[in-house]
């Protein structure tokens, strides 16, 4: 393409503008040192502008790959970040299971808890305006759960372990008229059976007492540990009333101490003797059909 | 005489006549008596930017070069008045009615254009003088002030100087 005579006459015209100029500059810098000094220092200021301009340039065109390192970092940390929750997870939950371990110990005493050991489950579900009530734990088959294994709190029983999947078990609570375990009085030897009827979630009743067990009111009512599931003397609740049933025995009305309204950890207890405590009850030959 | 031997001569006087300024005439030691520019003002418009130029280039430098002055300085301010030339007298020609070239001895221009014909070409003179030649040593208004009387001085000086020789000897 032919540029047009008047541009490439301007264009020659400042050219040769700019090579005389630069040549009488060039020589005013040679011949005197303060105008060496100064031009020099003007042309140092020009420098300096344009490598600044030219680092951000640089910087600029730079910014996909510094981009890409940023989003490997970020994700490293983003795995260190979820590394340090879990093990600060791990850590609370491992220093709220020795709380609840230990109060539950204080409550129901050592020699009761021997053959037991303690895994803590976070309260994932847990319905109450049913009446068949459940509850659904953080814990799993990967964290060694099986079926048949007793919740509870320091405050009392909470339900029995009834489906395991890989991360999450579901639990029968005790509020279910289905549910029901074995405890005893305060003062009395002899158990009876502990059962929520429904209605409020805070009363229960404890059937089945002989006529002869002395039944106070205040009175603490315990696990009677007659079952593999829950060892023995964990308190559950507190006798209200009674009164007699059939004429035949003390139906005592229990004010539970566990709220189930309030429940966020429980402690799933595994029996270590109960397999071998099963495998004996198998022995025993089924009664006589009449 | 043939028109360019009368400004090879006049290019030689004003050259002679420069060194002598500034070699014996120090009248103040703000004041710098420059009459290269006009050198290169005298060029008539017909003459190409590229050829003023380098006329405004080589006299300047003759003169740094001859007299005891910074190599460079007058060639550079000189450029400059030669690169601006055409562009300032050009406009003004518009306004006579004669020919399209410049021609001082005709007498087109008049007195008044003849001296904002030479106040422009000494401000492009000046400016770039007094501020290579200061080198940012001075004050701003000293600088002015040194602008301002060169100017003043030399545009009368010029002016003169065309009158009383310039325009009698190419007539």
């Amino acid at each position: 393409m032919k540029l047009p005579p008047l541009i490439y006459n301007s264009v020659g015209k400042f050219l040769l503008f700019v090579l005389l100029e630069t040549v009488c500059i060039l020589l005013l810098v040679k011949n005197s040192i303060i105008q060496q000094y100064r031009i020099m220092e003007g042309v140092r200021s020009v420098q300096s502008f344009f490598w600044q301009r030219s680092t951000k340039i640089k910087e600029y065109t730079s910014l996909s790959e510094r981009n890409r390192g940023l989003e490997e970092e970020n994700s490293r940390l983003l795995r260190q970040n979820i590394i340090y929750k879990n093990l600060l997870v791990r850590s609370q939950e491992e220093s709220r299971l020795e709380e609840l371990s230990s109060q539950l110990k204080l409550n129901a005493g050592d020699s009761s808890l021997v053959s037991y050991s303690f895994t803590l489950a976070k309260v994932v579900k847990n319905t109450l305006n049913t009446e068949h009530n459940y509850l659904i734990l953080d814990k799993g088959k990967r964290d060694g759960i099986t079926e048949d294994l007793g919740v509870v709190t320091p405050s009392g029983v909470v339900g029995i372990v009834r489906g395991v999947g890989e991360k999450f078990s579901y639990v029968l609570s005790f509020l279910n008229p289905k549910q029901s375990i074995s405890a005893k009085t305060g003062k009395a030897e002899s158990p009876g059976t502990l059962k929520w009827e429904g209605g409020s979630i805070y009363k229960a009743y404890l059937t089945e007492i002989p006529l002869n067990t002395e039944v106070a009111k205040g009175d603490t009512v315990y696990t009677s540990g007659n079952s593999s599931f829950f060892p023995s003397d964990i308190p559950v609740g507190k006798a209200v009333s009674f009164s007699i049933e059939n004429g035949a025995h003390k139906r005592v009305e229990v004010e539970l101490l566990q709220d189930f309204s309030n429940l966020d950890y429980v402690i799933i207890l595994r029996n270590e003797d109960k397999r071998e405590i099963d495998s004996l009850s198998a022995l025993v030959p089924p009664s006589p059909k009449k | 005489m043939m028109n360019w031997l009368k400004y090879i001569y006049a290019f030689v006087v004003i050259l002679v006549l420069q060194i002598l300024c500034s070699e014996f005439i120090n009248l103040w030691p703000m004041l710098y008596i420059a009459v290269i520019p006009l050198m290169v003002i005298l060029l008539p418009p017909s003459v190409s930017t590229y050829l003023v130029m380098l006329c405004g280039f080589i006299i300047g430098l003759l003169t740094d070069a001859l007299s005891d002055g910074v190599l460079g300085l007058n060639a550079a301010c000189c450029t400059l008045v030669g690169a601006c030339k055409n562009m300032i007298t050009k406009p003004m020609l518009k306004y006579d009615i004669h020919s399209e070239e410049f021609d001082m001895e005709s007498g087109v221009f008049r007195k008044g254009k003849l001296i904002l014909l030479l106040f422009l070409c000494y401000l492009l003179f000046f400016v770039p003088y007094v501020l290579l030649d200061g080198a940012g040593a001075s004050g701003a208004l000293f600088l002015v002030i040194r602008i301002v009387v060169n100017i003043v001085a030399n545009v009368a000086i010029s002016y003169l100087l065309t009158r009383l020789w310039i325009r009698r000897f190419f007539s």
